[in-house]
């Protein structure tokens, strides 16, 4: 299967509108860990259902990932993947200051034959997701930011840079164009 | 802890409007200008308690907060409406003409939306604030 990790933060729903908005079906499981309260994340999926055909699903816990699927980690639950592939919620410390933390999605992957990964971390503030992508790089995933000049915060982009762990620095319609070919 | 605020009948929410939180009264009388032609409802509060106070009335709709205001700022006033529970009807968005936000932000960046500069384009504002709208 192929997975793309989405994260983002302060600044994020709008590049995440964006980047989704018209998106075909997409061959590939998608899952976005955005930094928001849990009030917000049924609005943010709403307004996803209206933008593309991808079915957009707030998961419970024990739902296994599928493609043609955008998954919305619920706000205030951490949201990691098991063998890569079965969602599982938890109300563990937060992390990076927030629940659902980017880098507690990322580092609940492993290298897996079965998958190919695509990582990416969009506008935001502080590290979060750094640590993250740069094990998704590890684990031999593309990995990509969102160019810092394009962010409305930069500090989460920037943070990941400094890794040396990043494939590619890219606009979010070239980050839209990547996600409908891989 | 959780303020009670006036009672509304679950079926009869208010309209979503904008609130806009700034000391600054230029700034105020602009973005009201700005939304002039916009339906929605544009509210104005000179600070955070006065900002407070139209929450306690369940406004409900996106909220353009100043971040730098005398006594309390923009991130003491998001922390109580989070913590009187008013967070779950409002988009909040800073509003800053600070580039850089401070560390503060941190704590409580799960609960802003969006981080815009000051000086802005109208159009851009008008922009992030309907996509906002559309989001309640």
């Amino acid at each position: 299967m192929k997975i793309i990790l989405i994260g983002s933060s302060t600044g994020g729903p709008r590049i995440i509108f964006e980047i989704f908005a018209d998106m075909p079906v997409l061959s590939s499981a998608v899952i976005i860990v955005q930094h928001m309260p849990a009030s917000t994340t049924p609005r943010l999926a709403r307004r996803l259902t209206q933008l593309t055909k991808n079915e957009i699903i707030i998961p419970d816990d024990q739902t296994p990932i599928r493609h043609g699927c955008v998954f919305l980690a619920l706000g205030d639950k951490h949201l990691t993947l098991e063998n890569n592939e079965l969602i599982h919620l938890n109300y563990l410390e937060k992390v990076n200051f927030v629940r659902p933390s980017i880098d507690v999605a990322m580092l609940s992957l492993y290298s897996d034959i079965r998958h190919k990964y695509l990582g990416i971390i969009l506008t935001g503030m502080g590290i979060d997701g750094a640590q993250g992508l740069s094990h998704m790089k590890e684990i031999g995933a593309t990995t990509v930011v969102q160019d810092p000049a394009t962010c409305t915060i930069r500090s989460m982009p920037d943070a990941a840079l400094k890794t040396d762990h990043v494939d590619l620095t890219l606009q979010p319609d070239k980050i839209r164009e990547l996600i409908k070919k891989f | 802890m959780i303020t009670e605020r006036s009672e509304q009948p679950m079926n009869e929410k208010l309209p979503k409007g904008i609130l806009v939180v700034d000391d600054d009264e230029d700034i105020l009388f602009t973005i009201k200008s700005i939304f002039k032609k916009n339906p929605v409802p544009v509210v104005t509060a000179k600070s955070g308690p006065e900002c407070l106070k139209i929450l306690e009335k369940g406004f409900r709709g996106v909220v353009l907060m100043d971040i730098m205001m005398p006594g309390m700022d923009g991130w003491d006033t998001i922390k109580e409406i989070v913590d009187r529970g008013y967070a779950d009807d409002l988009i909040i968005s800073m509003f800053t003409a600070k580039d850089i936000p401070d560390t503060k932000m941190e704590y409580l960046k799960e609960y802003v939306m969006d981080y815009i500069t000051k000086p802005f384009e109208p159009a851009d504002l008008i922009d992030a604030v309907d996509e906002y709208l559309d989001l309640i």
